[in-house]
């Protein structure tokens, strides 16, 4: 592993311009700052504030960005010509939707429990922001490298759910705690295959930390571990509630769902944090499964990560235009009785492979490009059969005409009810 | 970064107000009646926690503090409090209280006593190279740059150059930066049977589970809740 890969730089770079008096800074050979030593506190405060700057207005900045693509390119798909009035292409649309949203009237329902109901959106956005501080978005370049930070990720993420328990709960309305129902019982459900679909990643990697996964992706994990890719992918979709698992805010039947309450910047805010949570998600895809920055020579690092997290997103946007919406059931049968099993067959095929790789491996750390290779090539063969035959499984059976025990969860109208209608008439 | 964290009083202060906290929410989740508020001040408190593990550098326990109690627990505790109207305003008084502080109280004791007793010298013995060396598993391999630009191979038992500051600090921290493998080795070899069991444990309430949900449903009345 070489030490770019490891090298926090744009951190030791800020923190080393303003004290460089430190141990650490002296060996790396950086001049004296201009903070006194013995006020290295200060400059770690300046450093952590700099670069949490950075990123969240990045990540701000890429939300309105993502707005704007997202609503141009469904336009496109739709045959329409989207917004097209404010800037050139409409790049200015989400700035004046951002600026009207701010100067709206903040009501808060007379039933709803304030302090909940405003406490929500700023827990909501906390660990959206948060992901991003773990993703290296260049060589060097990230808030902090801890070690754990795949299971951050997926720790930190979860905690969203409870936000969108607090705002369902604390608008008091019906409607928004359908939708909060529906939003815990998917982030829920789909959390566990989401984890499990990265446990491949680590028997691979050996490691938890976004540099080391990255470090190790000589072959893109999408290819080494398509049926990893495929799980996180739609279970981070659902993570998102992004179509077509986005039936906490289905506009049929639950307007906005948990949004409903809300006005002004908190909708704004609540909005936000969805729309950054996309943003996260695809950079996290884009890290684990996409090899991350890395790319050829001429291109820089950050250009191969924005390159590919745009893909990422514009796939997310795709699939938004092409699928309909699932049913609440069937998205829970999808989690429980298709991704689990998909996780588990790619669970035992990558530790067997891992297991065998590893004996004729010296040190039975990282694996060579060969290697990869091979397990590539086994986890494809296992690919398609796995998916093939989940899906069978899954695929809706015909009703079970003399309604003997198969009975659907839903209630369905039988010849009695309808003889009973009859007769009623 | 090590560095500057050594540094300061950062750490202790982040210490002390995170312990304010954790306290002062979990204070909250006993004396409030609303019991929504309740779960979200448990939540907050089990955050609460999971700071002061990162603050001990136990990342891996602090993160799954997270996304066990808080993903999962917390949210498991609000999704059922939306099942249920009218929970909001005002909550009976607990039978079971004088049971639930006596239990409480003796679990706290129990605890007080072990932290007590427990020698907490781990970092004053790890002065000695030889002992980062035999603590520092993986890190053996790895060189590391002295203060004044020369290289001090620690696996190689060079104990004629004693590292420098930095590369203690980097050897110190190391040990416990890395918990993840050693965590991983420990549940795999010494406490695989503990480990087994608590897995046993939990796949029995969870077929208990589903086998009390299959009961209820074979009752007709219970088929049009769907």
């Amino acid at each position: 592993m070489t030490d770019g890969f490891l090298d926090n730089s744009l951190f030791r770079n800020i923190y080393c311009y303003i004290a460089g008096g430190s141990d650490g800074c002296a060996v790396r050979g950086y001049d004296a700052g201009f903070l006194p030593s013995g006020l290295e506190w200060l400059a770690f405060a300046i450093t952590a504030f700099v670069l949490a700057n950075i990123f969240i207005n990045g990540a701000l900045g890429g939300v309105l960005a993502l707005i704007w693509g997202e609503r141009r390119i469904l336009a496109r798909f739709q045959n329409r010509v989207g917004p097209n009035r404010w800037g050139p292409m409409g790049s200015l649309t989400s700035v004046a939707d951002a600026i009207k949203t701010m100067f709206k009237e903040d009501i808060v329902p007379d039933q709803a429990d304030r302090f909940l109901f405003n406490l929500a959106p700023v827990i909501m956005v906390v660990p959206v922001l948060l992901v991003f501080a773990v993703i290296p978005v260049g060589i060097g370049t990230v808030v902090a490298d801890i070690n754990v930070g795949l299971l951050f990720v997926i720790a930190v993420t979860s905690a969203s759910g409870l936000a969108i328990a607090m705002a369902a709960w604390s608008s008091s309305n019906r409607i928004a705690i359908f939708s909060g129902l529906r939003a815990v019982a998917l982030l829920v459900s789909y959390e566990i295959p989401m984890a499990l679909s990265l446990v491949g990643v680590l028997m691979i990697t050996g490691t938890l930390s976004m540099s080391g996964t990255i470090a190790a992706q000589d072959i893109p994990f999408i290819i080494v571990q398509p049926l990893g890719f495929l799980v996180f992918f739609l279970a981070s979709l659902a993570e998102m509630s992004r179509t077509p698992f986005d039936l906490t805010e289905a506009e049929s039947e639950l307007a906005a769902g948990h949004l409903n309450d809300y006005s002004s910047m908190k909708f704004g805010v609540l909005f936000l944090a969805e729309w950054a949570a996309t943003i996260a998600g695809a950079a996290i895809i884009t890290t684990v499964f996409l090899s991350g920055w890395r790319g050829f020579e001429p291109i820089p690092s950050h250009l191969w990560f924005a390159g590919k997290v745009v893909a990422v997103l514009f796939v997310i946007i795709w699939i938004r235009a092409t699928w309909p919406r699932l049913r609440i059931d069937q998205v829970l049968n999808l989690a429980w009785k298709g991704l689990f099993e998909l996780t588990m067959i790619n669970l035992i095929v990558t530790a067997i492979l891992t297991a065998a790789m590893s004996d004729l491996e010296a040190d039975g750390s990282m694996f060579s490009r060969g290697e990869l290779l091979i397990m590539a090539a086994v986890n494809w063969i296992v690919f398609f059969p796995s998916v093939y035959l989940i899906g069978k499984l899954l695929a809706a059976k015909p009703y079970n005409k003399d309604g003997s025990e198969d009975l659907p969860d839903y209630p369905v109208a039988t010849e009695q009810d309808a003889a009973l209608e009859g007769a009623a008439d | 970064m090590n560095d500057a964290f050594t540094a300061s009083g950062i750490v202790s202060a982040a210490f002390w107000l995170t312990s304010l906290l954790t306290i002062a929410a979990a204070i909250m989740v006993v004396t409030l009646h609303d019991i929504f508020k309740a779960a979200v001040f448990l939540a907050l408190s089990f955050v609460g926690v999971a700071v002061i593990f990162f603050l001990l550098n136990a990342e891996f326990v602090g993160v799954v503090q997270i996304l066990v109690y808080v993903g999962a627990v917390s949210i498991l505790i609000a999704f059922s409090i939306m099942m249920i109207s009218d929970v909001s305003h005002g909550s009976q008084p607990n039978r079971g209280r004088y049971v639930a502080v006596t239990v409480s109280a003796l679990v706290l004791a129990a605890i007080a006593v072990v932290a007590y007793n427990t020698n907490w010298t781990l970092n004053s013995s790890l002065e000695d190279p030889n002992a980062i060396a035999g603590l520092t598993g993986q890190f053996l391999e790895e060189e590391y740059a002295s203060g004044d630009g020369r290289i001090v191979d620690l696996y190689a038992g060079d104990t004629t150059t004693a590292p420098s500051e930095w590369a203690l600090q980097r050897a110190q921290t190391g040990v416990l930066a890395d918990s993840t493998p050693t965590i991983g080795g420990l549940l795999v070899r010494e406490f695989v049977l503990p480990f087994e069991t608590i897995g046993l444990v939990i796949v029995a309430s969870l077929i208990g589970g589903l086998a009390l949900m299959r009961g209820r449903r074979n009752e007709p009345e219970a088929r049009g809740g769907g």
